[in-house]
């Protein structure tokens, strides 16, 4: 029996079992789909952030109080989170070999905002414009960046321009923070899914931030700091050189640290771990309901060659051979394997357009669609393999009394 | 005569816990080319193991069985179906037509598994159906058609590979005596043709239209008559 032959045969007998082989279908479907959305969605993710890392250049370390150990996704117990940074520290940082740049950040999350009697609260961040203009990649989509000890110039993120106000806010407009009016000088392109707020924060001068911040925010303290490095020393070295330079500073041993120090290298490479790990468990889940999957399509193999015992001694009888049985069945069950998977895949790309549209980027892409239909018709042979042995060993005359 | 069909003491014994059962005890029997034989006996006789073993569904447990000169007795099972395909048109009680396949469909199977192109199936199928009577039902489901039909088509499918000989397992014994008469006229209309057929039957009306009956009892050949061409 040559392979149209074959096809053609087990086509006709699934039509006659319609319900049965659409149900199997059915299990295989739910299987696939579900394994290719987990894993585009994660890719997805991973993508998502990579996008918005790279958006932020990789000449940068950044310095956050606290120690906030993630390098280990099976760390328990909670991050050490003790300790401040400061002015001297800054300083300190400036004068490292191969920084160019500081910025002094003061964060001032859930400041009021006001503009025509509405009121409205979002993050004020206090940065050194000089320094933080050159990390801020996206660039502006109208005016200028504040100059450094610009006491009332305001740089406002996409968001707060377009939507936190009824009015669309324009370079120019004034805006008052906590009593203090400062005037619009631009406004930023958008940076997008993952911008850490950068849309929905207003940025100025860091002395213009304390002045906001008063009495609540320590003179000496600042609340990250950002060094742009002139990119000969690799970020790696570099993040080394800063932690000597800060762990002297503040007398702790190293493992001791009471400050984080990041680079878009070690950003990367933590989020890696998490998205790879977010990967894993969504893959294992799905693998799982592959399983149930696959499990389906032995139940009903076993059903079928139960039901087709008849035909089965009938075949034998006219000259089939045992190898032929087998070929039947199994072109049965990869044939389930084969529509169940594209019908999945056809599902999961579906699902996709639809998770992207809740904001997340979530494509299937050739290598995953291919690799699921592979994995399809694997696992339906694999499952339709022993009923089909069985039926293909059963006796001729046993088969054919059978009632 | 060219002789189609050779057994030289063919026995079949199967173990029944402790006891061995001597299904078949030394059966000799020659087919010639156009022969139409019945074989009978009551249950028990040894007549199914002896149509399991003319069907090649079964190997002798000793004892030599030859098809178109070649010997065929304890052949690999690979080499058992492909000679059931080829040598032996094989036709039940209960017709067991495949129900997912058209008429036509059914009776190329045999053809189909025996590698012959799809072009020659058909035009053979349609042939072999216009032979058995069933040339208007070629594209019929076998759950529309009557027993006698069924049968026909069943003859229609036995036919498909040229066999050596036609091996009928009580083929009226499903069907009414309307329909029984007429497929027994079929056959003996395509033995008229020259077709060699064996029919393994208790039915003593059979016996009434063959040229030669053997009976069997207890595993051997008891008797056998020969009628003379009317």
């Amino acid at each position: 029996m040559n392979n149209k032959d074959l096809i053609a045969y087990t086509i006709k007998g699934m039509k006659h079992r319609q319900l049965r082989s659409w149900l199997t279908i059915l299990g295989i479907v739910i299987g696939i789909a579900s394994v290719v959305i987990m894993i585009s969605l994660a890719q997805g993710i991973q993508g998502d952030i990579q996008a918005s890392l790279d958006k932020l250049g990789s000449n940068y370390v950044a310095i956050a109080p606290g120690s906030l150990n993630i390098g280990s996704a099976f760390q328990f117990g909670p991050p050490k989170l003790k300790g401040i940074l400061t002015v001297r520290d800054a300083e300190a940082i400036a004068r490292v070999e191969g920084v160019t740049d500081v910025s002094k950040n003061i964060v001032l999350s859930f400041t009021p905002v006001e503009y025509k009697k509405e009121v409205v609260n979002t993050n004020v961040i206090g940065v050194t414009p000089s320094a933080y203009k050159k990390f801020l990649t996206i660039g502006l989509e109208k005016g200028r960046f504040i100059e450094d000890g610009d006491a009332s110039g305001i740089v406002i993120g996409h968001n707060i321009a377009t939507d936190l106000f009824d009015e669309e806010i324009k370079v120019g407009t004034p805006l008052t923070i906590k009593d203090k009016t400062f005037r619009v000088t631009g406004v930023l392109n958008s940076f997008g899914q993952g911008g850490n707020n950068v849309d929905d924060s207003i940025f100025l001068d860091e002395r213009a931030a304390r002045l906001i911040a008063g009495d609540s925010f320590d003179k000496n303290r600042v609340s990250s700091i950002l060094a742009l490095t002139d990119g000969k020393t690799p970020p790696s070295e570099m993040s080394e050189k800063i932690s000597d330079r800060l762990r002297s500073l503040h007398k702790v041993k190293k493992g001791d640290e009471d400050f984080t120090v990041l680079t878009a290298e070690s950003i990367a490479q933590q989020v890696g771990q998490i998205t790879g790990l977010l990967t894993l468990f969504l893959g294992g889940v799905a693998a799982i309901s592959l399983l149930v999957g696959g499990v389906g399509i032995a139940n009903s193999m076993f059903t079928n060659v139960l039901e087709r015992t008849r035909e089965i001694g009938i075949l034998k009888a006219i000259g089939a051979s045992n190898k032929e049985v087998l070929q039947l069945f199994l072109t049965e069950a990869g044939i389930i394997g084969l529509i169940g998977g594209l019908i999945g895949i056809f599902l999961a790309v579906l699902a996709s357009f639809a998770i992207s549209a809740f904001g997340v980027s979530s494509g299937v892409s050739i290598g995953v669609a291919l690799f699921a239909l592979i994995f399809s018709i694997g696992i339906g042979m694999l499952s339709g393999y022993y009923p089909a042995r069985n039926a293909a060993r059963m006796p001729p005359i046993q088969a054919l009394r059978y009632e | 005569m060219k002789e189609v069909l050779k057994l030289e003491d063919v026995k079949k014994h199967y173990l029944m816990g402790d006891s061995t059962v001597k299904a078949l005890d030394g059966v000799d029997l020659s087919v010639n080319e156009g022969e139409f034989v019945a074989i009978m006996g009551p249950s028990g006789s040894g007549k199914s193991t002896m149509l399991s073993i003319l069907g090649l569904l079964d190997s002798p447990t000793s004892g030599r069985m030859i098809i178109r000169g070649k010997q065929v007795s304890h052949a690999s099972e690979d080499e058992l179906a492909r000679l059931r395909g080829k040598e032996i048109g094989f036709i039940f009680q209960s017709f067991f037509l495949v129900p997912t396949l058209s008429t036509t469909d059914n009776v190329a199977l045999p053809m189909m598994l025996y590698g012959v192109s799809e072009k020659e199936r058909r035009t053979r199928a349609k042939k072999l159906l216009e032979q058995v009577g069933l040339g208007d039902r070629a594209d019929h489901m076998p759950s529309e058609l009557s027993g006698g039909q069924r049968q026909r088509v069943a003859i229609a499918r036995a036919l498909a590979n040229d066999p050596a000989i036609l091996l009928a397992d009580e083929p009226t014994g499903n069907l009414d005596s309307k329909s029984g008469a007429e497929i027994l006229k079929l056959f003996k209309k395509l033995n008229d043709e020259g077709i060699t057929i064996i029919i393994v039957t208790h039915d003593p009306g059979v016996a009434s239209i063959v040229k030669r009956t053997i009976h069997l009892k207890d595993g051997v050949v008891e008797k056998e008559e020969r009628r003379k061409k009317e």
